[in-house]
């Protein structure tokens, strides 16, 4: 059983979200009200729990005795981050951003300091229908850490030297590093960046098969099974390592994806796996390329990162991980999505894109 | 042939000694006969030539011959303009400068080319840097009339010498040396001095042009009263030099331009200062820019002057770059005042200096506006002005030893202090009159745009009424006194104009915001008559779970439940993004696209609920942006179209069918909306635009302020007004097939809408 603590300034609504998150026997959610929040409870009672959601700002409301609380979500993230780092907290939890959207959008977005604070955000308004299984995965994620620290072969399990090493530098050579920090490296710079591993539609992509159409896509997946990712967080979160991919593609073939383009791809994994129901991807509208190597952020759909256009990240990637890429097609449609998620293209590849854009004016 | 010569000049030497004009003649048509060398002739057609060709503007060929006075050490000159509104008038320059002697006349003013002032570059009395260009004087007299005499006398001669050139002797085919112009003695009629009588003057000369005579010569004028001078010394103080001009006709006498026309009238205001002979400080201030009438103040009623008595102030405050002194005239008062502002200080009638030079802050203004304390503009630039010491004959002030200024005693401190306060309440008396700032927490002035106009106004019938300014002006200087005034006109209702300008467009900015809040106010109106749709299907279906007797019926309420709330989600979120968007209040280019998905989007719960297809948008072309515009806008004028469409639908009781096309065709982008409803008449086409036109029913005596707001009218005014404003088009146009209505809006394109 995991249990949260969730922190926030509001408590009529409070119930209405625990209910709704929690999951019987697998998930528990207390409340805390922010006004009344100390580092006296936080010492007493955080070891009783996994992980805890905080609201991003928790300082706006007053209780019944119109206390009000002098600090925001972020600034008491901050301060359970210190407590464990200092070992006055016996445990190291996660904390999870629970927020409206529009308050993401004023303070969260905005101000990037604290966004190492949180392990993920969760939105109030339009909470995923996976958001248990994230919050439980994250729960155990840390319980693996803490066991493990300092090996990320079990961690990950994987032979780290098959890796770039660049991406454990800061964890080499220096002791007692606090265990958020593997779970943000680990999170952050593995799970959600697209690079060393990679999610179920880049893998479609990258295999050049349009799994809408493919009935035999989870047969495929199977053959590709010894390449997915099991270390810490991979109940939450499907993923595979890329260097296993071509590993597998490459015993299959003897020779790599990327010198194949989709339909060769598809091609030799029917002949080799004699599956039928196996379909190549066609490119997006006004793309040529099937040498996909990426998806476009708003459609979903694979594409040749050359035919496409880098999206702007708050921070650049490292140098293990790719750029996102959005399509031409999906720019001069104004696809929803792009407003939605957010997507605006990089500033390195304006230029491009307004050549590129204003070749429809006519 | 030589031989003929020879025996005729013999002859004429013999006989008539006394005509050197046959002598020079005859000499010279033999030495044509020389055959081992040739000479260099002069055709008397050049003097007009190079008259004619150096000299082009006749008001530069005058400020050219005052220039000339002024080398010669004047102090005044006066130009007297008589009858010559007309062609062939005369003009008359009479100087007080040293004169000429006959050597002087003859090597120097008769000699072409002579190179005097090269050898001379300073003027021997005041040791003034020459103005006047090389040898132009004469040709300036040429340029000016057909007949030029001089009259003039130096301090020791005893009569005077007058010399009479008649240009049109100067013809051509004639030899330069055989012309003779008479030259005779006269009565002195002045200790010293040159005038100059120009006859059958060439030109016209209006008002105008007189006053730019005075303009053109400015460089040497000093808006200062002359010094004295002192004879027995040798002296190099510059006492000053002053230009009258003066116009004459029919023996009516105008001054045209001179000091005070030219410079004092300009002043924004006149300060008068004095230290009466008990200490007392007085100040006497008039503006009549400022309509400020003379009034005197005492400065120092408790704490008079130790020392200091009997010295009086006199100073012209001119401030720059307000539009309160004609451009032209400004130009001048404002390059005069870098060389010669400031206050200056005569003793006893003599100028002192170093006070008030160039460069000289001896009153510690220009130190003053430094330091920012007072705030009205009070440099040394912003004044002409001088200090009189009277009777002060050592009482008061001693001369240092060497004679570089005045001692600093106390009394020196008292006067500099005197004339730096009595400047200073001065300016800050008249920044009080115009209401300019005088500290920073003080609002900026301006004049409103209403007031110039009005003024101007005045001005104008003034003028109507009054055609001649002046009635012994002849017609062409009215005319050019009507033109300048005009002017002045011109650059006043500009000033308005730019004023005017400045003002709509914050009204425009201010306008807009409301518009946009109007359109926002409007769409709430129908969005809570939405909202409230779904918030009474909840409260039903609340009762209805709160009834169920089993877990399937409420798990069949649920599911509409969960219905009417992603509705009533989506009407929140569209709000709140027409909302936020407003916040920004951020102008950019919109592509149709994107309003069209987020109406799309939002409309999706309400549509399937009311049996309205939304028919799949058809889009033209890519790029479809718009000019730039607030998002909200298009928010109000899309939910304004669906609204009516949706009543002009139920109107028409059939099943809804809604369709937005959007393209561009030049650089004008368009979206068509259509609906199957119930149609507009032709006749109303245009009127449905209008305020306060509805096709819903009139409102009850109860109602809600929301069906109040969804009923007035208003709506597609104020998407006209949006559209409108941004120089856009709509329009009821004929509809398209398989529909009823079709509104269509054109708005200029953003062609690069994308790179923003």
């Amino acid at each position: 059983m995991i249990r949260y603590l969730y922190i926030d300034d509001e408590k009529d609504k409070a119930k209405t979200y625990i209910e709704s998150l929690q999951k019987v026997g697998e998930l528990e959610i207390d409340f805390q009200q922010a006004q009344t929040l100390d580092k006296t409870f936080l010492l007493k009672n955080l070891k009783d729990y996994h992980g805890v959601l905080l609201d991003l700002r928790t300082d706006q409301e007053l209780d019944e005795n119109n206390n009000i609380s002098d600090f925001t979500g972020a600034e008491w993230g901050q301060h359970l981050r210190v407590l464990s780092t200092n070992g006055e907290l016996e445990n190291d939890v996660p904390i999870v951003l629970f927020s409206t959207d529009a308050k993401l959008q004023q303070t969260y977005f905005r101000d990037l300091t604290s966004n190492n604070i949180f392990d993920r955000f969760l939105s109030k308004d339009k909470t995923p229908a996976n958001a248990q299984k994230k919050l439980i995965s994250l729960a155990n994620g840390y319980k693996e850490i803490i066991k493990y620290k300092d090996d990320f072969n079990s961690l990950l399990k994987i032979n780290i030297s098959d890796l770039d090493p660049r991406i454990f530098s800061r964890f080499i050579g220096v002791a007692d590093i606090p265990t958020h920090e593997y779970a943000q490296m680990i999170l952050k710079d593995l799970i959600y960046a697209k690079g060393v591993l990679i999610n179920e539609d880049y893998l479609a992509a990258r295999l050049g098969i349009d799994k809408n159409i493919s009935s035999d896509w989870n047969k495929i997946k199977e053959i590709f099974e010894v390449a997915k990712y099991k270390g810490v967080f991979s109940d939450g979160w499907d993923r595979w390592w890329m260097f296993g991919i071509d590993k597998i593609f490459n015993e299959i073939s003897g020779t790599y994806l990327k010198y194949l383009d989709a339909k060769e791809r598809v091609t030799i994994l029917k002949e080799k796996s004699e599956l039928e129901n196996l379909n190549y991807a066609t490119p997006i509208s006004k793309n040529e390329s099937y040498d996909y190597w990426t998806v476009c952020k708003a459609l979903g759909q694979p594409l040749d990162s050359h035919e496409a256009f880098k999206v702007y990240t708050r921070s650049e990637p490292k140098p293990w991980q790719e750029y996102e890429y959005i399509s031409l097609h999906a720019l001069l449609e104004e696809s929803p999505a792009i407003e939605e998620k957010n997507i605006t293209v990089h500033p390195m590849d304006k230029e491009k894109y307004t050549l590129k854009r204003a070749k429809y004016n006519g | 042939m030589p031989q003929k010569i020879r025996e005729e000049l013999q002859n004429i030497l013999k006989n008539e000694p006394d005509n050197y004009s046959k002598i020079l003649e005859l000499s010279n048509q033999l030495s044509k006969f020389d055959e081992n060398n040739v000479r260099f002739s002069v055709d008397a057609g050049i003097i007009n030539r190079l008259g004619m060709e150096l000299v082009a503007r006749h008001e530069t060929a005058v400020s050219e011959l005052v220039k000339n006075a002024y080398d010669a050490d004047a102090t005044k000159v006066k130009i007297l303009f008589k009858n010559s509104s007309n062609i062939g008038g005369i003009l008359e320059i009479h100087d007080n400068g040293s004169g000429m002697t006959r050597e002087q006349l003859i090597n120097g003013f008769m000699r072409l080319s002579s190179s005097e002032k090269m050898h001379f570059p300073l003027s021997p009395k005041y040791n003034r840097k020459r103005a006047g260009k090389k040898g132009i004087g004469r040709f300036s007299a040429q340029r000016l009339g057909q007949k030029l005499t001089i009259i003039t006398q130096t301090i020791d001669s005893q009569q005077a010498l007058k010399i009479t050139i008649n240009w049109d002797k100067f013809l051509g085919d004639s030899d330069l040396l055989s012309i003779t112009n008479q030259i005779s003695f006269t009565d002195k009629v002045q200790d010293e001095g040159t005038i100059l009588i120009i006859e059958q003057l060439r030109d016209t000369w209006t008002k105008a042009q007189i006053e730019r005579v005075y303009r053109y010569a400015s460089e040497i004028l000093q808006p200062f009263p002359l010094s004295k001078t002192k004879n027995h010394l040798k002296t190099t103080i510059d006492p000053g030099f002053k230009l009258n001009c003066i116009k004459i006709d029919n023996g009516k006498k105008e001054t045209i331009a001179d000091e005070k026309t030219m410079f004092f009238e300009h002043a924004l205001a006149e300060i008068d200062g004095k230290v009466d002979n008990e200490g007392f400080m007085h100040l006497t201030l008039k503006s009549n820019k400022l309509a400020y009438r003379e009034k005197t103040f005492l400065l120092n009623p408790n704490t008079p002057f130790e020392v200091l008595k009997n010295v009086s102030l006199k100073a012209y405050y001119f401030i720059y770059g307000t539009d309160l002194i004609p451009k032209q005239i400004e130009t001048i008062i404002r390059e005069k005042s870098k060389s010669d502002g400031g206050i200056r200080l005569y003793r006893n009638g003599f100028r002192v200096a170093p006070y008030g030079d160039r460069g000289n802050d001896w009153l510690a203004l220009d130190a003053s506006v430094r330091r920012r304390t007072i705030l009205p503009v009070h440099g040394n630039t912003n004044f002409f002005g001088f200090i009189e010491v009277h009777n002060d004959y050592g009482e008061q002030f001693e001369e240092t030893s060497s004679r570089e200024g005045l001692l600093h005693n106390l009394a020196f401190d008292e006067l500099e202090d005197f004339g730096y306060k009595i400047l200073v309440e001065s300016v800050l008396k008249i920044a009080s009159v115009r209401g300019v700032k005088q500290s920073t927490d003080q609002k900026e002035w301006k004049k409103e745009p209403e007031e110039i106009i009005s003024e101007v106004i005045n001005d104008l019938k003034e003028i109507i009424e009054n055609p001649n300014q002046d009635n012994s002006e002849e017609q062409q200087d009215s005319q050019s006194y009507t033109k300048n005034k005009l002017l002045e006109i011109a650059q006043e209702l500009e000033t308005a104009q730019k004023e005017q300008k400045e003002r709509k467009q914050e009204f425009i900015k201010e306008m807009n915001l409301l518009r946009i809040l109007a359109a926002l106010g409007l769409t709430i109106g129908e969005f809570i008559h939405e909202i409230k749709q779904y918030q009474s299907a909840l409260q039903h279906d609340i009762k209805n779970i709160e009834n169920s007797t089993t877990l399937n019926n409420v798990l069949h309420v649920n599911k509409r439940v969960k219905a009417n709330l992603e509705g009533l989600s989506t009407y929140v979120s569209y709000f709140d993004e027409a909302f936020s968007e407003n916040v920004q209040r951020e102008l950019k280019p919109i592509e149709l696209r994107t309003v069209v998905h987020a109406l799309q989007s939002t409309l999706e719960a309400d549509i399937a609920k009311r049996r309205i297809e939304f028919i799949e948008p058809k889009f033209n072309g890519y790029n479809l942006y718009t000019i730039a515009m607030h998002k909200s806008e298009w928010a109000s004028i899309l939910f304004n179209f669906y609204t009516n469409s949706r009543k002009a639908i139920n109107r028409a009781k059939v099943d809804g069918k809604i369709f937005i096309e959007c393209g561009k065709i030049y650089n004008t982008v368009y979206l068509e909306f259509s609906d199957n409803g119930d149609g507009i008449q032709l006749e109303n086409r245009e009127k449905i635009f209008n305020a306060f036109y509805t096709t819903s029913m009139p409102v009850g005596k109860i109602v809600k302020t929301h069906e109040e707001m969804t009923g007035t009218g208003l709506g597609l005014k104020i998407v006209r007004d949006i559209i409108t404003s941004y120089g856009g088009k709509i329009f009821v146009k004929e509809p398209i097939k398989g529909y009823s209505t079709t509104i269509r809006i054109e708005l200029p394109w953003e062609k690069e809408g994308y790179k923003i």
